[in-house]
């Protein structure tokens, strides 16, 4: 098992505060009977309290266990130990067996694993009660997306100027109408866009685009019989209808993916992540899109540059392949370079090429050799590939990424969006 | 796609097709209309039509000029654990939030010493916190790389670390012409020090802050005429009295003179008079004045003199010329004289007083006038007393940045023991503890 490296840790925690707190525990006085293995690492940490929390971590999924109350994943403690444990200066000692509490914990989670594959293999549909589910929700659906043809028409009739006057309530009605009746990706949409009216310069394009999409949506619902599965799995993503296990293929066995990066969208209501995989053999793109809503956390991030040998289970849809992981992924190197980049009007190309089959889809994943541009009198940075050719660059803070490329040629990994470029990962830079 | 059949679609759109009819598909896109077709289904049917076709060929952007990328790097990277500790001091300081900036600077400093750069991951944090903190900036500048001035230069709150440090300005002579010719508050700004004439012009100028200005230069200048003019009016004020000219007798002097008035000598309301005129007499005249009378040199003659407000003349007269002989003499009746002595004088001088006088003022004058960092047995008197006294109302969160900036590392275990019993100081004692635990921290880093 490669070890971790700070960056590494940083990127593993759940938010700013937890890393700070962290940092505060990353020293030897809280800690006792901390050791190591290939594959654990586990410590005693004296809190508050009168008894030491117990830490453990598998270092392979990665999974975090502690004693502690908090309801982050990794907490501070397991944080800590982390960045104790790739300091390496034997603050965290190695040892040939793990430590009773974090071995008992790693075979637990072994035997959990292995009842839940069982389990999976014994689920039995029921294939009657299943079509029933499946009418009621196309039912409720269905009277939701007329009602919301009407409100389409009205918003023809009634013109995008009168419109972009109305109040966020007026928006947010509309959402709510559609969230009853089962849309909540649409709904999504309308909220999006009771922003974008007032802040972007391009609103009125915009809207009358999105109001294109919207009521393609609504007419391919209405033909929803003659669509091809693909565009029927594009259509039930974007409209919100999400996938049971029953919905989903068979696991494929398990292959060597590469994590390309990955982001975190903690804006809404609703937490995102979305980790982007790169196929070691054949270099397919599928994307792992994670949610989680309220207090839940979102899973723990995988490593950038590293590669996983896992099965992947495939969502129906036009590509980039949407997909989740059939097991727990098992790291087979860290660190690995990107693919090489290619120019800006390919990656663009693959994305007016994504939108010929999918017209609801959002963004491609594109690796692009250029140079990052640093911001100048209210322009934002942009991303200028090596035939001259410019994006800009999507994100609130482009200064960590200027800093590590220098202004220089780099590959730059990130999602090519209708309005630029957003960078997850960087390649060849001096850190 | 037709661009005015998307124009008038937008307008349309707009406007809403209650007042606007939208224009029909063009022919050339081969989509037939909608049956039974509306205007709002019409206008809905463009929209995605149209939409389509903007998403279908997005247009290339050509870029324009760029700037240049930074030059590559000479100096080494500093050493792993030293950017490790970077990392903690920029995003967690392990030491008292008002000692980080003293901590980031110890840091800074020993990667200037060791000639070593920050790695280009911990520019823009260390930079926007060089930003905000401003006495960091000239520890910040030497470190930082090319990388660092690439970066500096494309934000403009970032330009003090690539803009040359602001040089003292040398003050241009002004003409007597023209200072006569400036108005009032600006005559008084521009009087130079060291134009003795000029000054002595300014004793008759109209302005009254003109005046007040003069003569607090002059008492600062012991060669002036005025300064001859107030030995004139001390000397018959003083006599050395018994035969081995062991005493001082001072008298007091009497009403000024127009002249006397116009050295300074004024009338004020309320207090003696007569001693405030001694006191401005003492300020202004030259100080060999008093060795000439005792025939003593600085260290006998100030025991000798112990009228109140000569002894408060003489003590201004020290701190407005810094003659180091007066202030050796005078430091322990007036500890802030400290910070008139030469650096390496200070440190001895401050031991000594602290040992004889054993008073919290002299700490506080230690603290605030002895230049860091402190000798070993400096730093142990300094927490030895601090540990026997109790702090004046909020001179405890005043004193901790100077105290850590100053005490010795060696004087740790005196203050880990003071930070165990100590609470009257609050969290003064732990913090420094911490503080001084930290530091060799920062030495072995870089190693």
């Amino acid at each position: 098992m490669p070890r971790w490296n700070l960056a590494a840790v940083e990127k593993a925690a759940p938010d700013a505060s937890s890393l700070t707190a962290a940092r505060r525990l990353a020293v030897p006085g809280p800690w006792s009977e901390t050791g190591s293995t290939d594959t654990l690492v586990w410590g005693r940490c004296q809190g508050s309290g009168r008894t030491p929390y117990q830490v453990s971590i598998d270092l392979a999924a990665p999974a975090y266990r502690c004693s502690c109350p908090s309801r982050k994943f990794p907490c501070k403690h397991a944080l800590a130990l982390l960045l104790l444990w790739v300091r390496a200066d034997g603050a965290v000692a190695d040892a040939a067996e793990p430590a009773g509490f974090a071995g008992d914990w790693a075979a637990t989670r072994a035997g959990r694993a292995a009842g839940a594959a069982a389990a999976e293999a014994r689920r039995s549909v029921d294939p009657v009660a299943r079509a029933r589910r499946v009418e009621e929700r196309r039912a409720t659906m269905s009277a939701a997306l007329e009602d919301f043809a009407q409100w389409l028409a009205d918003l023809a009739r009634g013109g995008t100027a009168t419109a972009r006057r109305q109040p966020w309530t007026w928006w947010d009605a509309a959402a709510a109408r559609l969230v009853d009746g089962q849309v909540p990706g649409l709904a999504e949409r309308l909220r999006d866009m009771a922003g974008a009216v007032g802040g972007r310069e391009d609103w009125a394009e915009h809207l009358l685009t999105e109001a294109g999409r919207w009521w393609l949506a609504v007419q391919a619902w209405r033909r929803w019989e003659e669509l091809t599965p693909q565009t029927q799995g594009d259509l039930r993503t974007y409209l919100g209808w999400s996938w049971g296990a029953d919905d989903l293929p068979d696991a494929e066995p398990a292959a060597g993916w590469q994590v390309l990066g990955a982001h975190r969208d903690e804006t809404g209501r609703l937490k995102e992540q979305r980790t982007w995989l790169r196929s070691v053999a054949s270099g397919e793109l599928v994307l792992v899109l994670d949610f989680a809503g309220g207090p839940q956390p979102l899973p723990v991030p995988q490593l950038d540059g590293s590669i996983l040998d896992v099965p992947l289970v495939r969502y129906p849809g036009s590509a980039p392949t949407r997909a989740r992981f059939a097991a727990t992924p098992a790291p087979l190197a860290l660190d690995v370079p990107l693919p090489t980049g290619g120019s800006l009007a390919d990656a663009r190309g693959t994305l007016s090429e994504l939108w010929r089959r999918n017209p609801w889809a959002v963004r491609v994943p594109a690796v692009v050799r250029g140079r990052l541009v640093p911001p100048a009198d209210g322009v934002p940075a942009r991303l200028v590939d090596e035939y001259g050719e410019e994006a800009d660059v999507l994100g609130p803070d482009p200064w960590d990424a200027l800093a590590a490329t220098g202004g220089a040629v780099t590959d730059v990994f990130g999602e090519l969006e209708e309005r630029g470029l957003r960078p997850l990962s960087l390649a060849g830079v001096d850190r | 796609m037709s661009a005015s059949w998307w124009q008038q679609t937008t307008a349309a759109a707009l406007l809403g097709t209650e007042r606007r009819e939208p224009p029909p598909l063009p022919p050339e896109l081969g989509v037939a209309p909608r049956a039974g077709s509306t205007p709002e289904t019409a206008l809905l049917d463009a929209a995605a039509v149209g939409g389509a076709l903007l998403r279908a060929r997005l247009p290339a952007c050509p870029a324009g000029e760029l700037p240049e990328p930074a030059a590559p790097d000479a100096i080494p990277l500093a050493p792993p654990a030293a950017v490790q500790l970077l990392g903690l001091l920029v995003d967690q300081p392990p030491v008292a939030a008002r000692l980080r900036p003293l901590a980031l600077e110890r840091w800074l400093q020993a990667a200037a010493d060791r000639g070593v750069r920050v790695p280009a991951r911990a520019l823009p944090r260390l930079l926007a916190l060089a930003t905000q903190q401003s006495e960091l900036r000239a520890a910040t500048r030497p470190v930082i790389g090319e990388r660092g001035r690439w970066l500096a230069g494309l934000r403009s709150d970032w330009t003090w670390a690539v803009a040359p440090e602001p040089a003292p300005v040398a003050a241009t002579p002004i003409a007597p012409d023209d200072w006569h010719a400036l108005p009032a508050a600006a005559r008084a700004d521009a009087l130079p020090a060291d134009d003795l004439d000029l000054l002595e012009a300014a004793l008759d100028d109209r302005s009254d802050k003109v005046r007040r200005q003069a003569l607090a230069l002059l008492d600062a200048a012991p060669t002036s005429a005025r300064a001859a003019r107030m030995a004139a009016r001390l000397r018959p004020l003083l006599a050395s009295t018994g035969r081995l000219r062991r005493g001082l007798e001072i008298t007091l002097p009497t009403a000024p003179d127009a002249a006397g008035v116009r050295d300074g000598l004024t009338t004020t309301r309320g207090g003696s008079q007569r001693e405030r005129w001694l006191e401005l007499i003492a300020a202004g005249a030259p100080l060999a004045v008093w060795t000439e009378v005792t025939g003593k040199d600085p260290a006998h003659t100030w025991p000798l003199i112990t009228q109140p407000a000569a002894r408060a003349g003489v003590l201004r007269a020290v701190r407005a010329r810094g003659e180091l002989a007066w202030a050796a003499a005078a430091v322990a009746d007036s500890p802030d004289l400290l910070a008139v002595l030469p650096v390496d004088h200070q440190d001895a001088t401050a031991l000594h007083l602290l040992r004889t006088t054993k008073a919290p003022a002299a700490v506080a004058a230690v603290v605030r006038h002895v230049s860091p960092p402190w000798s070993p047995a400096l730093s142990a008197a300094v927490v030895d007393l601090l540990r026997h006294t109790t702090p004046a109302g909020g001179s405890a969160a005043v004193a901790l940045p100077s105290l850590a900036a100053g005490l010795h590392p060696s004087v740790r275990p005196a203050v880990s023991a003071w930070a165990r019993a100590e609470s009257r100081w609050g969290s003064l004692p732990a913090d420094l503890d911490q503080y001084l635990s930290f530091l060799p921290a920062i030495t072995e880093a870089f190693r």
